[in-house]
């Protein structure tokens, strides 16, 4: 109905066509006293209240009251005082009928009265929302007054109008195709092919809707095809515009005196054919990306063998060594760079729980294996406790993202204090190389100390360079390289245990005094 | 679990927005709608209902009635679901599209439905936080699918279900739910998933003669009540889970009633569950 609605105001020759249809189909379709309500939705807000009644013979009443404005079936009707009189009465009556059934329903729309000390304005209007109620709750309407345009009564005859009307998901896309055009006469053909032949006439306009037009005569006006192939021949003539929607061009010559519009080439609108056209359609574009894909999967697996064997492989190995290496590089530079704001900011902390990792490492190691081992579990039954009470679910999206990022953060102070632990035995080794970094400066000793930890995932990129026939030991010092690196990620995580983040010193169970760390004292 | 995740996901994030509901304090523009839809010559019907956060209750209507439903909503985060077509019937709410909101929109949403108790319904429940109570009793249902993510929900079936179901199927996210009488579902098979959650299912006195339920549990608690005229048996296969059979006679991994062979009524049920406790109880 909505669609219909939308055609009706955008197309003026033909409004007057459908409306009076409209009447004369729900003059046909009376029965009893009042006509049968199956469905009622009533809504009420605080700025709009509305009511939609559903007929059984299919039609419907729509009457709103929004924003100041009375709609009816989306015509507006009139205006109202919000909180006034008329609206008072309006929610007061949709109050009435929100506790009856349907039956009730009708009877209390037909019956109600506009209230009597109503201003000129609502009054007059209230009376002909009065009057609009009751005619549409009649089993016999009123007998539609003529169209005020004399002009589309004529077009009347021929006009397959149940047949347009059955067809409701056309009719958007013809109201779209008939937009700006002047329709004098016209021919209306829906849901059947139409040929004009040659030497054969169209006076006015042609419109056709759900079937094909073939064209090799004079169509003296407009031609609009929604729906349908359309086959202009050479030796046609289209006096003005040729419109065509949802369907397609299969010849397009002869002569158009107007503009000739395509406003879509595919059809998309609902229809059992239509889906499976476009099914069968979709099938096909997977069956040809799928050959697609197969096809750059057997040129990439050809060039890959190609360049395999040919005198381009060292290259390879060179730049798979160097982005593995560049990415080494960065992860250096982003973990140094944490490591020196954890510094800034939480020194005290880094420190106790490298101290923690430094005194007990093996105790460490094995809090942090245990930890990593139980935080699952213990995330999953902590979010098992409070899902369990609607009370504890608001919680429980705190915990289910906090915990992995306690655990994360955790992992990475950890390891940022095993790699300071690493630095002060690196630098103070003076290794070749390292002659730059004092054990004095907690800057070099990081920086060190992370380099360190990554240096065998280097080495591993720079022996990947040399191509394959190190790759035994390139794949030995990338497991070096993964043992250091849980190693450190696991002793440092249980250090940040122990000592509660950082916060208290606790190594082997008891406490020891900061002040007594000799690393500390050695270093004040 | 992959249904209890869906379930369970879409109920986190319609609590998501009430927990930084404090953030906005704008006012809530509140709704109510009224429809009835009458019988009017159908065989049967779909009936969907989608209702993401709030209360909601459903029960038996008047038989000359599809359904009746009422709703309180948000206007300025919920839009109405009320479309009927060719016997297909989609009731509830949804989120107003493109809009995002930070203000509570669980709180004061109700949606009361009363279903028809003369046309056979194939019934949709989908919910996601919310409180439901879901009294079917007398609803002829020709099968029943309840999907629920974050809720706290009942369910009773306190008369028959005229109609034989096929079929129901209900599917719990993170939640407590607890069902009565579902022997009067009339169903020939019960499915019920559960991800994490406490959940009591009472079966009450059965109609089908021969039933078949299946009971999978994530992570919580279920406890199964049977009439004592009924005849048990389980089938267990569990996982770090105490099951406490009392009544039953074990045979492998089969728990069965010493009425098994004399009973008219008995139920086959399947029990699968990962973590918690399983136990049976009988109704007095």
């Amino acid at each position: 109905m909505r669609a219909a609605r939308s055609l009706l105001v955008r197309v003026s020759p033909l409004l007057g066509v459908l409306v009076f249809g409209t009447f004369l189909y729900l003059a046909g379709q009376s029965a009893g006293d009042l006509r049968e309500v199956v469905s009622s939705e009533i809504s009420v807000a605080g700025s709009e209240s509305s009511l939609r009644l559903e007929f059984r013979d299919g039609n419907d009443v729509e009457v709103v009251f929004r924003s100041g404005q009375v709609m009816v079936d989306g015509r507006e009707e009139g205006s109202f005082t919000q909180g006034g009189v008329l609206d008072t009465a309006w929610r007061s009556l949709l109050g009435q009928a929100v506790a009856l059934d349907n039956g009730s329903i009708a009877r209390v729309f037909q019956e109600w009265s506009p209230p009597a000390d109503l201003e000129d304005q609502e009054s007059s209007l209230a009376a002909r929302l009065d009057q609009l109620l009751e005619e549409a709750l009649q089993t016999s309407p009123p007998s539609p007054q003529p169209p005020q345009n004399p002009g589309s009564l004529t077009a009347l005859d021929g006009i397959p109008l149940g047949a347009l009307l059955s067809r409701a998901h056309r009719l958007p896309a013809l109201a779209e195709a008939l937009e700006g055009l002047s329709l004098e006469e016209v021919r209306v053909e829906v849901g059947r092919s139409v040929s004009v032949d040659e030497g054969e006439q169209v006076d006015g306009s042609l419109i056709v809707v759900d079937g094909d037009v073939d064209v090799r005569g004079e169509v003296m006006e407009h031609l609009v095809v929604v729906g349908g192939e359309l086959r202009l021949h050479p030796e046609s003539r289209v006096g003005g515009d040729v419109r065509l929607s949802h369907g397609t061009a299969g010849l397009r010559d002869g002569r158009v005196g107007g503009s000739f519009r395509n406003l879509g080439t595919t059809d998309t609108s609902f229809s059992p054919e239509a889906e499976e056209a476009q099914e069968e359609s979709r099938a096909e574009a997977r069956d040809r990306a799928a050959d697609d894909r197969d096809e750059a999967r057997d040129r990439a697996r050809s060039r890959t063998t190609r360049t395999g064997s040919g005198f381009l492989s060292p290259l390879r190995h060179v730049g798979a060594g160097l982005a593995g290496l560049l990415q080494t590089l960065l992860s250096f530079a982003i973990i140094s760079g944490l490591g020196l704001l954890v510094r800034h900011f939480f020194p005290q902390h880094l420190e106790r729980v490298s101290q923690t990792a430094r005194h007990a490492p093996g105790r460490s190691a094995m809090v942090g294996l245990a930890g990593v081992v139980l935080f699952f579990p213990a995330w999953v039954v902590g979010a098992v406790v409070l899902a369990i009470s609607i009370v504890g679910i608001p919680l429980l999206l705190i915990w289910l993202p906090a915990l992995p990022l306690a655990l994360a953060a955790g992992g990475l102070l950890g390891f940022l204090a095993v790699a300071r632990l690493v630095g002060e035995w690196v630098t103070e080794r003076e290794v070749p190389g390292l002659e730059w970094a004092r054990s004095s400066n907690e800057v070099h000793i990081l920086v060190v100390g992370v380099g360190s930890l990554l240096a065998a995932l280097a080495a591993a990129h720079v022996i990947q360079m040399g191509g394959p026939l190190l790759g035994f030991l390139r794949i030995l010092l990338h497991l070096l390289s993964g043992l250091v690196m849980f190693g450190a990620v696991i002793t440092g995580l249980g250090a940040v245990l122990l000592s509660r983040a950082g916060r208290e010193e606790h190594v082997g169970g008891s406490r020891y005094s900061w002040d007594d760390d000799p690393t500390t004292t050695q270093e004040a | 679990m992959n249904t209890f995740l869906q379930h369970a996901l879409w109920g986190f994030g319609m609590l998501l927005l009430p927990v930084a509901g404090g953030m906005e304090a704008a006012a809530q523009e509140w709704r109510d709608l009224s429809t009835t839809r009458r019988v009017a010559g159908e065989e049967r019907v779909d009936l969907q209902v989608k209702y993401g956060a709030g209360r909601i209750v459903v029960e038996p209507g008047s038989a000359d009635a599809l359904y009746r439903m009422r709703l309180r909503y948000d206007g300025e985060i919920f839009q109405p679901l009320n479309q009927f077509t060719d016997g297909r019937a989609l009731l509830g709410v949804e989120t107003v599209s493109g809009r995002i909101s930070m203000r509570r929109q669980g709180s004061g949403g109700e949606m009361d439905l009363a279903l028809g108790t003369a046309v056979p319904t194939a019934l949709v429940l989908e919910f996601g936080a919310v409180r439901a109570d879901l009294e079917l009793g007398g609803v002829p249902l020709e099968s029943l699918e309840l999907k629920t993510g974050a809720s706290e929900s009942r369910l009773d079936v306190s008369q028959a279900n005229p109609v034989v179901m096929n079929h129901a199927r209900l599917e719990v996210g993170a939640a407590s739910f607890i069902a009565r009488n579902l022997g009067q579902l009339n169903a020939r098979s019960l499915q019920v998933e559960a991800g994490v959650g406490d959940l009591k299912l009472g079966f009450g006195p059965l109609l089908q003669e021969e039933s078949k339920a299946s009971v999978r549990l994530g992570l919580g608690s279920v406890e199964l009540s049977f009439t004592r005229d009924t005849g048990v048996r389980i089938i267990r296969n569990t996982l770090l889970t105490s099951f406490d059979s009392e009544g039953l006679v074990k045979e492998g991994n089969q728990y069965t009633s010493p009425n098994w062979a004399s009973a008219q009524r008995r139920i086959t049920l399947e029990l699968d569950a990962a973590f918690g406790s399983v136990s049976v109880v009988w109704d007095r």
